[in-house]
């Protein structure tokens, strides 16, 4: 009787499954059909008093369009690029105007995005487009070379700054026939990728030794990556880098090696070492739990019905967070997850109740987030259980299987 | 070995908790679902694959026909 019961739950079990996946699958194909980029729409909604006629000299990417209104010179364009940010595609409008040496950038529109709304802000608050005004067609438009990069906000930085450097510079050679006087981007590796790799490989010797050495490491990874990771760079990894990466979100490794590095050592330590490196010690939102509960000294218990039942629900969460996504092609319209939130202090709507509700649960229950809410964890998780399976599957037994419950992280005994 | 004697007022608070929490979590899912619903995509997309079927009965017409039509679009 009781094998009866268990067959057609596992039975019923399969059948949400599948209709997940395919309710995801639809969802996706939704969203990639209805974000096909209309690049005239997009600028009428900026310049609605503006006449735009499109250049036929290049049917590709950078669309040019004339410009044509009564205060504005026949010389004027508006060129139109993409680029990849933190969040995905973004599309910009470089309206810029021929002079005696060439052209002018006049003014940067963005006319569509998928960035978190912390970084954007900070973007627009900071000014950034700004320094793009009055410089020529022939400059470098390289971050850290004549342009400066908003801190907390460096990877969506990159993004607009390719995104126009791209424009203009194949329009100088198509429209205006300048040759190529400008520096080609190199690889931005600097101080802060070396930081990031210095944190993984910290992280990866505290995990495997149990000595005063790797103890230190531990302390250090922690410190560091609240710093790092956390508060200076933002970087934490969210349900929307994972969803982002299935729609071909995915930056330049050129110029963006820090998504890289941060996508790798996540990636690389579950399926090459089967060790869940990142949540235990790179997530700067764990350090800011184990902090709080240091601070309140209480660990209050869930009860185990709950916690058996928490896998299931980060499932279901993480199934309408992507559903979100998947429609409307918006990674941040999914992502719940309060960590950008808390390392910006910036935010919108509703997340400004769920950053300060994760840390009042971080007070008093250990590791709230990861156990109860964190769908990163719960995948990252996923894959050690995956890989571990087709191990013993590969080369038999050996190793202890681990939890099904959702208890993504190692508490402390309570 | 003393077995761990279980507070309910702990499981309840923890639970209370993860109820707060996750009421925030919906909020934020119906914040993220009215923002979606301006943009309507589910209606684009059917609208660009009915385009599209549009599309291809042009696609049959001759070059010359098409650019005429563009003309006097253009005109208009």
């Amino acid at each position: 009787m009781a094998s009866t019961t268990n067959e057609t739950t596992s039975h019923w079990g399969r059948i949400i499954e599948a209709l997940a996946w395919a309710s995801l699958l639809v969802a996706f194909i939704i969203g990639q059909i209805a974000a096909q980029t209309d690049y005239e729409a997009l600028l009428k909604q900026a310049m609605p008093d503006v006449k735009l006629t499109r250049s036929q000299a290049n049917r590709d990417l950078p669309v040019v369009y004339r410009m044509e209104s009564a205060d504005t010179k026949s010389t004027d364009a508006v060129v139109i690029s993409e680029g990849v940010g933190y969040g995905g595609p973004l599309v910009v409008g470089i309206k810029a105007r021929r002079t005696d040496d060439g052209a002018r950038l006049n003014e940067i529109l963005v006319l569509s995005h998928k960035e978190t709304p912390a970084f954007m802000q900070r973007i627009n608050q900071s000014n950034f487009f700004r320094q793009f005004a009055g410089k020529s067609v022939t400059d470098n438009f390289i971050v850290g070379d004549d342009i400066d990069a908003v801190s907390g906000a460096t990877v969506s930085s990159a993004g607009f700054t390719a995104a126009i450097r791209e424009a203009v510079h194949l329009g100088a050679v198509q429209h205006l026939n300048l040759p190529r006087t400008w520096t080609e981007p190199g690889w931005d590796i600097g101080i802060n990728e070396v930081i990031l790799v210095a944190l993984f490989a910290l992280a990866f010797f505290g995990a495997y030794r149990r000595d005063k050495p790797a103890k230190y490491a531990r302390m250090v990874v922690m410190v560091g990556t609240l710093v790092f990771v956390g508060f200076y760079a933002n970087a934490s990894l969210n349900l929307g880098n994972i969803a982002g990466i299935f729609m071909g979100y995915i930056p330049s490794p050129k110029q963006h090696p820090m998504w890289w590095i941060m996508i790798a050592g996540a990636l690389g330590s579950v399926v090459i070492l089967g060790r869940n490196i990142y949540c235990h010690q790179i997530c700067p939102f764990k350090v800011v739990q184990d902090l709080l509960q240091k601070i309140s000294g209480v660990k209050l218990r869930i009860k185990p019905e709950v916690q058996r039942q928490s896998r299931a629900l980060i499932f279901f969460l993480s199934w309408i967070a992507l559903m979100l996504i998947f429609l409307s092609a918006h990674p941040a319209l999914g992502s719940y997850e309060p960590f950008a939130m808390m390392f910006s202090l910036e935010g919108l709507g509703i997340q400004w109740y769920i950053l300060p509700a994760s840390i009042l649960g971080s007070l008093f229950v250990p590791s709230f987030w990861c156990r109860l809410f964190c769908p990163v964890g719960l995948y990252l998780n996923e894959i050690v259980r995956m890989r571990r399976a087709v191990r013993e599957r590969l080369f038999g037994g050996g190793g202890k299987p681990p939890s099904a419950t959702g208890e993504t992280i190692k508490v402390e005994k309570e | 070995m003393v077995k761990r004697k279980d507070n309910p007022w702990q499981f309840k608070f923890s639970f209370a908790l993860a109820i707060l929490m996750l009421f925030l979590v919906f909020g934020y899912f119906t914040q993220s679902f009215l923002e979606i619903r301006k943009v309507k995509p589910v209606s684009v997309a059917i609208e660009r694959i009915s385009g599209e079927s549009t599309d291809s009965d042009i696609s049959s017409k001759t070059a010359t026909e098409v650019e005429t039509e563009n003309k006097a679009v253009s005109d208009q």
